[in-house]
């Protein structure tokens, strides 16, 4: 439902304006490029949202490659054995792809890529997590699609399961594979 | 030379890119053994 239907020549007030400004839904935190091998987001996630909405688009890999993420605390990656990922895939051949992980270091996007062609890009992520600031188990669901030697499609869940407070998040692939990519971090408003 | 790492920040600060440190070192190398028994593990399916 709007928070306000205008009709036809209305005047739009500050007041309207500040309505939609407080009341709309993704509202815009960081940005930056994925490079090298490891990426960090620093002092993205705070009190100010519950839950944010992460988009990363036009990824490119030096060759094939994965990648994964794990939340850290200023700093520091956690790298604890917590983390568990379980992702429904698909391939445009036709073949499944699905994955999943449990007790381990750091947790699959879903996205999997090859070097690609030049000047295309290889594919995208959207990943929503959940509450990454409550020291609570941390839930994500993720979205990659990408392409290797086929377009692969992938769905599903990631966990972090200690009960802490992260304020940010890592980016990393396989060794020796660097990555580029454009990735924007919002907030879910609260009210 | 370690591996670079890039960081932004959420807080206004500038993104910077430096070499890893001994400790994000240590734990990017130590993860690095999970990332090649997975990759293993997604190409035998």
């Amino acid at each position: 439902m709007a928070v306000k239907t205008f009709s036809t020549g209305e005047v739009l007030t500050a007041a309207d304006t500040n309505t939609y400004l407080n009341n709309g839904g993704l509202v815009y935190v960081a940005n930056g490029t994925l490079a090298n091998t490891s990426t960090n987001f620093q002092s993205c996630f705070s009190a100010t949202y519950n839950n944010y909405r992460i988009m990363i688009n036009n990824i490119s890999l030096s060759g094939a490659g994965y990648i994964y993420f794990r939340f850290l605390s200023g700093s520091t990656a956690a790298n604890a054995a917590n983390y568990y990922w379980a992702i429904n895939g698909y391939t445009s051949a036709g073949t499944a792809s699905d994955d999943s992980g449990a007790a381990q270091t750091l947790t699959f996007t879903g996205f999997q890529g090859g070097a690609g062609v030049a000047g295309l890009q290889t594919g995208y992520i959207i990943l929503d997590v959940c509450a990454p600031f409550v020291a609570q188990r941390t839930f994500t669901t993720c979205q990659a699609a990408s392409y290797t030697d086929r377009f692969l499609g992938r769905a599903g869940m990631c966990e972090q399961d200690a009960q802490t407070s992260y304020d940010g998040i890592q980016f990393l692939t396989n060794s020796a594979v660097t990555m580029g990519g454009t990735v924007t971090i919002y907030g879910y408003r609260l009210g | 030379m370690k591996p670079l790492i890039t960081i932004h920040y959420g807080d206004g600060r500038n993104s910077e890119e430096r070499e890893m440190t001994d400790e994000e070192f240590a734990v990017w190398t130590d993860s690095q053994g999970c990332v090649s028994h997975h990759i293993e593990e997604i190409i035998d399916q």
